[in-house]
């Protein structure tokens, strides 16, 4: 089924995330956004072991103005001027950046109690932004 | 951006798996994290976000082993500490410069003895005694010490305190007002992480004690004020303390 891109998507996270956290209906995202091109740039990439067909007259029932409507009124040469990407929704859970490790000593035998404290982190998406640092100390 | 980042995860500890993970609501591709487990030399390691779960390794390290003493005589109930000779620091992309471990301090035994575990190595640290802590009139040069390997002992090491400076001054605002009450003024060591801090009377007089020679900066803090920086360093009045006559400077 073709698509027609009607409404303007100011948040794209948002479109996605707020309306589907609790159903596991796949979502959509979404259009090239300045320069960055899918995956990067918040757009989601598909949840991992996760498959669901995709319902065009569920995403029609939002109300919400950020939500991009969907039509089955087709003109091909409108059309061309987006490009629409589909990709699974995620879970709310999934939207902060998780460092995971595992510690252990010299003979491999895991280290627990041990004490992780972050001094840093880079701040955004290298791919869209030039990254900003953020230092706890 | 300096000081807690709000959604990050100000600490975390691992589990019987040694598996921990950090969490930040934002958009984060890296983290920098310092790892302390007990009984192991405190590691530094850059992570990236994501599904992948990294592997560290921390090590035992070294042990230094010394003592303190002055005319001879072992120092007890003193303080030892113990900093990278090259602190670095952290530039962009998470790099680390040099050695940012924070100080580790131990107190001394009767017998003037001290003993500092869990040593990250290679590098090479300066040891010293805490100003405030030293017999009155004593200070120590640091002592440079280079740990190798991991289990390395560096045993007899010797911290030795000689007669110090003491450096009187007066503080004056510019206004010709007096100094409030309870404002401090800082002595800092250039080298060492050791620093000295005295509250100012209302004429702004000062007295500070066991300095030894090396470079130092004096940072006022009076509210309502600032120095007027006589350098062009962060430092609000740098002094070099030299010489052989330990008596009174100022």
């Amino acid at each position: 089924m073709p698509l027609v891109f009607e409404g303007a998507i100011t948040d794209f996270a948002e479109a996605v995330e707020k309306h589907r956290s609790c159903q596991r209906v796949p979502g959509f995202a979404l259009v090239e956004a300045g320069s960055c091109a899918p995956p990067q740039c918040g757009i989601f990439e598909p949840r991992q072991h996760e498959e669901g067909p995709f319902n065009s007259s569920d995403l029609a029932q939002r109300e919400r103005k950020t939500v991009p409507k969907l039509s089955e009124k087709l003109d091909p040469d409108k059309t061309s001027a987006f490009k629409i990407v589909l990709a699974p929704s995620r879970s709310t859970s999934e939207t902060s950046s998780i460092a995971r490790g595992r510690i252990t000593d010299p003979a491999g035998n895991p280290v627990h109690d041990a004490i992780v404290q972050p001094i840093g982190l880079i701040l955004g998406n290298p791919a869209c932004t030039e990254p900003s640092m953020a230092w706890i100390h | 951006m300096y000081g807690t980042i709000d959604g990050l995860d100000p600490l975390t500890v691992t589990n019987a798996q040694g598996d921990f993970e950090i969490s930040y609501t934002g958009t984060s591709p890296a983290m920098l994290v310092e790892v302390e487990g007990r009984g192991y030399a405190p590691k530094f390691a850059k992570l990236a976000t994501g599904s992948t779960r990294t592997k560290l390794v921390v090590s035992d390290g070294a042990t230094i082993r010394g003592i303190l003493t002055a005319n001879g005589k072992p120092v007890g109930n003193a303080e030892v500490g113990l900093i990278a000779k090259d602190r670095g620091g952290y530039q962009d992309k998470l790099t680390i410069v040099g050695f940012p471990y924070e100080e580790q301090r131990v107190g001394t035994g009767p017998d003037g003895s001290f003993l500092i575990t869990n040593v990250p190595e290679p590098v090479t640290w300066l040891l010293y005694g805490k100003m405030t802590s030293m017999p009155k009139g004593e200070g120590t040069q640091p002592v440079e010490v280079r740990t190798n390997q991991e289990k390395q002992f560096l045993d007899k090491v010797q911290l030795v305190a000689d007669p110090a400076h003491t450096i009187t001054g007066k503080l004056t605002l510019s206004d010709g007002h007096p100094i409030p009450e309870g404002m401090r003024l800082t002595l800092g060591s250039d080298r060492v992480w050791d620093t000295q801090t005295v509250t100012l009377n209302r004429e702004g007089s000062f007295e500070i004690k066991n300095i030894p020679n090396g470079d130092f900066c004096i940072s006022p803090s009076v509210k309502g004020y600032e120095a007027k920086s006589v350098s062009n360093s962060n430092c609000d009045v740098p002094i070099k303390i030299v010489g052989e006559d330990k008596g009174m400077s100022k």
